[in-house]
């Protein structure tokens, strides 16, 4: 096993295609564009990196039928997952999304996922510090259920460098400016798609997230990627600082899944030996191959390659 | 012969208990996962031991069970309830099966359909050389994958 991922909040994925779908009304689907696939950040990276031939142990909280429906269709991605949730009482949450192509709208019903009672966090903690040990790096990403704490990423990561692993996170502000108090990550990825808050601040100049960036690696972070106006991404390491543009037009539309493709890409650069720089550029050609397509489907590491061409990496300090 | 294999059957699943949780926490994992045991393992993920239904349902019985023919002759009727009731709060690894069958990744499907039949088991852990735990295989794996296999020439 290589990689440890931490899904805390793990979510069933489920989409309905209804062309011309309307309210108040029936809208029938028919089963080929009824899917349900496992999701939640962390999830999707240990699926991404199943298609890169590596193998994962994707930990976290599940509960209730929507977490058995998430377990077996998770079981049945890849062999190379291995899973470990600790079973809770309450329900996990369900996304529900209805694209309609004729009338390009797409509506979405998030169920607010399940409560985690403390006695459900140490045993959690408990079986994480024994598989821990097994992998050579660790990634925490994306939200946390209610009643887990925001600096848990702090404690998972303290337990993590007491045995010398590298950790990734992704997450957002709230995340990340409480469990830095605890430990710091090796790479520190922001999920900015709800919030461009850093530290509690909204930040506007190109100059405000260097420093920031900068701040972080002088913290203790060894990587820091800061997205930038969605598209754009400011890198920093103990080196210095660099804005990373795409050369090819991005489809906002085609976001859906490129953070997820930047961090299993990183994670995959990472276990093949780059280090700092180069593992971002991997990565951030890997969300941008991800966004020239419509879907959840990863680029293949051929398609990666090809994309680190389509990359502009620029040193701003 | 292209024979099927552990790995290309298991349930790549690390459901596991240690041997101070308590008993009542691991009727709620069978409970959850649907899981008939579960492996009790050490600070270092080896399998140590077994917890079944099995080995719960027979701590709560009296130990002459076995030679009665019916549980009609049980003294008390709520004597089953009492039992689990007491040792709800003790740790499993009093009641865990010591040493555990185990399989290896490279088990063909006979071997383990074999030890299914003979042992009557219902769930079997999968461990690599050190004993670490990799998975399990469950009767209706073995089953479901045998029946998907397609016959060579020869067995036809």
């Amino acid at each position: 096993m290589d990689i440890l991922a931490v899904c805390l909040n793990p979510a069933l994925d489920r989409e309905f295609v209804i062309d011309n779908f309307s309210l108040d009304k029936l809208n029938v689907v028919p089963n080929e564009k009824n899917m349900m696939t496992p999701g939640g950040k962390g999830v999707n990276v240990a699926v991404i990196l199943s298609k890169y031939g590596i193998k994962t142990v994707t930990v976290g909280f599940l509960g209730g039928h929507v977490g058995n429906v998430l377990l077996a269709e998770l079981r049945k991605t890849s062999p190379l997952i291995s899973t470990s949730f600790l079973r809770i009482s309450s329900e996990t949450r369900e996304n529900i999304a209805i694209a309609d192509t004729v009338n390009h709208t797409l509506t979405e019903i998030n169920s607010e996922g399940p409560t985690v009672s403390e006695e459900d966090i140490k045993n959690f903690i408990k079986r994480y510090e024994v598989l821990v040990q097994k992998v050579k790096t660790v990634v925490i990403s994306g939200s946390i259920p209610k009643g887990v704490p925001t600096f848990i990423y702090g404690e998972l990561t303290k337990i993590a460098k007491k045995y010398h692993k590298t950790v990734f996170w992704e997450a957002r502000d709230e995340i990340i400016s409480e469990s830095i108090k605890i430990a710091f990550p090796d790479v520190l990825k922001y999920d900015m798609r709800r919030s461009e808050k850093i530290l509690g601040k909204f930040l506007s100049s190109e100059q405000e997230y260097i420093q920031a960036a900068k701040d972080f690696i002088k913290q203790g972070a060894n990587l820091v990627i800061l997205s930038y106006k969605t598209i754009y991404d400011f890198v920093a390491t103990a080196d210095g600082v660099w804005k990373f543009s795409p050369n090819v037009e991005i489809d906002h539309s085609y976001l859906l899944g490129s953070g997820d493709s930047f961090v299993a890409a990183m994670v995959y650069a990472q276990l093949n030996g780059k280090c700092c720089i180069d593992m971002a550029r991997f990565g951030y050609a890997a969300a941008v191959a991800k966004a020239s397509y419509m879907g959840k489907e990863p680029p293949s590491l051929k398609q990666i390659e090809e994309y680190l061409g389509n990359i502009t990496i620029e040193r701003v300090e | 012969m292209n024979s099927l294999r552990a790995k290309d059957f298991m349930i790549y699943d690390l459901t596991f208990v240690f041997e101070n949780d308590a008993v009542e926490d691991v009727v709620e994992i069978l409970n959850k996962t649907s899981f008939p045991g579960v492996c009790v393992v050490d600070s270092d993920l080896k399998v140590v031991g077994f917890v079944g239904e099995e080995d719960i349902i027979r701590a709560c019985l009296p130990s002459y069970f076995n030679l009665l023919q019916t549980a009609a002759f049980l003294p008390d009727t709520n004597l089953f309830i009492k039992n689990l009731k007491k040792i709800a709060h003790e740790p499993v690894g009093k009641y865990a099966t010591k040493p555990v069958t185990t399989v290896k990744p490279d088990d063909t499907l006979l071997y383990i359909a074999d030890m299914i039949m003979r042992k009557d088991f219902k769930i079997i852990p999968v461990v690599d050389d050190n004993n670490v735990l990799l998975g399990y295989v469950t009767r209706i794996s073995v089953l479901e994958s045998a029946v998907r296999r397609e016959l060579t020439v020869e067995e036809r």
